[in-house]
């Protein structure tokens, strides 16, 4: 039975490749559609998602649930990213220490479920706080933009510098305008914690912490296909359990728990005869039933624990950001939430912080938060109009978003949702303090929502019209004045339709058909 | 002139300092051999981005002057403003850059 672990890597390696590509594709050279493929069959997102609109993740929604109904949780060896990483690490272990082997271990039912437990609840009621924490993509997505993409970045540039040198000009430098070292660091101790596990531990993460491999590991024990040892031909050599990552083999009983199976076939590898093999249900084996009955009693017990969930405190946002009367708020520390998401608190309770709009956005206006959504939105990304702007033509972040915290928008629609307004401190401007000509934010803002009327003897003031501005940041971010801007964008707790701007048809000042004006 | 502040990388600086005056100050550090306005679809309004083709008029002129504030004053004459009324043109002048008495000037008017 080696081909059905062939086969287990060979998808593994395709995916995990392109999942990993996506996150560090700068020139965002990848087709949207190959994008949504991949992502789609991300479970936690194609999840919420699906909640949220019926769409092509959906499809990878569907999909997932009917190989693991059909073929157990070979999603957990095969399409996750974080999986793919552990094995990785788990096959480098092997390779520095060859005695390396592991042992049957009682699962941590009471423990995983819990958290799993709480994690949907906590979603449920507006808080994304432990699904961020633990959700295998999205943990994937934040080691990958936070510490890959900035050394993909550097490499970049030092080739392109080299190839420079050469007269070959097609690799484009690329700055890094921001770096959130909060991020970087939390990023890094979940990496930390991911290698540590699954180095000593096998797939400890995926049966202990992963509200995916929770999921999943309910839906396997009905799945169609299972690894079952075989009394008859079982020679008790122990090999089986000595490969089990997710230590669910019992050799000694012939037991397996198919719950924490992660279906990586390694143990159908191992086996010197047949005594372990893969059956659907039809084939009537030795004794079956006993497996996994301590993980079902296990889960009868924590039915209490719903009730635990609902005494959490609300950590939601809701207390950080309080709402103004008018639907924005005046204060310029409220974040931004990028068009798309319809609202500052919407995508808050959707997004999962997974940073895939965070690697395509092409102007880095798009940057990991730390507290401004408040605890729940932890890393969750804002616009930052100190290091960029939003780019009016571009709508990729909304195309890439795998949980449909930012929904689709076509450039049309986009370029009439305000995400904020302009706030314009008159007496702060350059125009006015030092009485020189400036212009800046007019210059760069794309709906004339700035603009620039007579002020003074012969210099020219901004003039804000919030009805058209779109809150993309132009302004601000080109706004000279130090330390604090004198223009800046206010967030729109809840998205408005700007409206368009009107402008009369110019008149050519000289008719080019006779003479020349000097 | 206003061109050569693509050269500038902090560009920042001059709007916080004194835009017109860095604009004219910069022709002093280096002026351009050659200098062509592409006055063929000129932007009249909601510039520098415009907000629409409503903004675009159709002049169908081409100037070419190695005087970069000459040329800057026929532009002003062309868009219909007051060439005194750009300061940093009347900086330029002033700080002898080039010219803004065009009426002086040897102009070559071509109309095909």
């Amino acid at each position: 039975m080696q081909w059905l672990k062939r086969i287990r890597i060979v998808v593994a390696i395709i995916f995990f490749l392109a999942l990993t590509l996506l996150f560090l594709d700068l020139g965002n050279v990848i087709p949207i559609g190959i994008h949504t493929f991949f992502v789609s069959t991300q479970l936690v997102p194609s999840f919420m998602r699906t909640l949220v609109v019926l769409s092509s993740a959906s499809f990878g929604l569907f999909f997932v649930l009917v190989i693991t109904v059909l073929f157990g949780r070979v999603y957990c060896s095969t399409l996750c990213p974080l999986g793919i990483l552990q094995d990785i690490v788990i096959r480098i272990a092997k390779r520095m220490n060859r005695r390396r082997r592991f042992r049957y271990k009682e699962q941590h039912y009471i423990l995983h479920y819990s958290l799993f437990v709480l994690t949907g609840i906590l979603a449920f009621s507006g808080s994304v706080i432990l699904l961020n924490l633990f959700e295998p993509f999205s943990n994937y997505g934040r080691i990958l933009s936070n510490l890959m993409s900035p050394f993909v970045v550097l490499a970049n540039n030092v080739f392109g510098y080299i190839l420079g040198l050469f007269g070959f000009m097609f690799l484009f430098q690329i700055p890094i305008l921001h770096i959130n070292p909060v991020s970087v660091l939390a990023s890094l101790s979940i990496l930390a914690v991911v290698t540590y596990l699954s180095y000593n531990h096998g797939r400890l993460f995926c049966n202990l912490l992963c509200p995916a491999g929770a999921f999943l590991g309910l839906v396997s024990r009905f799945s169609f296909f299972k690894i079952v040892i075989d009394e008859n031909n079982c020679k008790e050599c122990g090999l089986c359990e000595r490969v089990c990552k997710a230590n669910c083999i019992q050799s000694s009983s012939m037991e397996i728990d198919f719950a924490a199976c992660i279906g990586c076939f390694n143990c159908l590898a191992a086996c010197p005869t047949i005594g372990i093999s893969y059956k659907g249900r039809w084939t009537k084996l030795s004794d079956t039933s006993k497996e996994a009955d301590s993980g079902r009693r296990n889960v009868l017990k924590i039915s209490v624990l719903p009730a635990l969930g609902f005494l959490m405190p609300d950590v939601g946002f809701k207390s950080v950001v309080e709402k103004s009367q008018n639907g924005f708020n005046e204060n310029r520390k409220h974040p931004i939430s990028p068009p798309g998401s319809l609202g500052v608190e919407r995508f808050s309770t959707l997004c999962t912080a997974c940073h895939l709009c965070i690697s395509s956005c092409p102007t880095q206006v798009l940057l990991p938060s730390f507290l401004e959504y408040g605890i729940a939105g932890v890393f969750q990304p804002k616009m930052n109009y100190d290091a960029s702007y939003c780019n009016f033509d571009c709508v990729l972040c909304s195309q890439v978003c795998p949980t449909g915290a930012i929904l689709p928008l076509d450039v049309s629609s986009k370029k009439e949702v305000q995400i904020g307004r302009a706030q314009f401190i008159k007496d702060d401007c350059i125009v006015v303090s030092k009485k020189k000509d400036c212009g800046a934010c007019s210059e760069h803002c794309p709906t004339k929502a700035v603009k620039m009327v007579p002020y003074e003897k012969k210099l020219m003031v901004p003039e804000v019209n919030n009805e058209i501005c779109i809150g993309c940041g132009a302004c601000e971010h080109a706004c000279p004045v130090q330390p604090s801007k004198a223009i800046y964008v206010s967030a729109n707790q809840i998205h408005q339709k700007a409206k368009k701007s009107q402008s009369k048809k110019a008149e050519s000042s000289f008719d080019s058909s006779q003479e020349f004006p000097f | 002139m206003k061109n050569q502040m693509g050269n500038v990388w902090d560009r920042g600086t001059w709007h916080r300092t004194d835009l017109h005056q860095c604009i004219a100050d910069y022709a002093t550090y280096r002026k351009p051999n050659l200098n062509i306005v592409d006055a063929y679809y000129v932007m009249k309004q909601n510039g520098p981005r415009g907000v629409s083709v409503e903004d675009v008029v159709t002049m169908k002129s081409l100037l070419i002057s190695t005087d970069m504030v000459a040329i800057d004053t026929a532009s002003a004459k062309l868009f219909g403003m007051d060439p005194a009324d750009v300061r940093y043109i009347q900086i330029a002048a002033d700080q002898k850059i080039g010219r803004m008495d065009l009426e002086n000037l040897r102009i070559k008017r071509l109309s095909v």
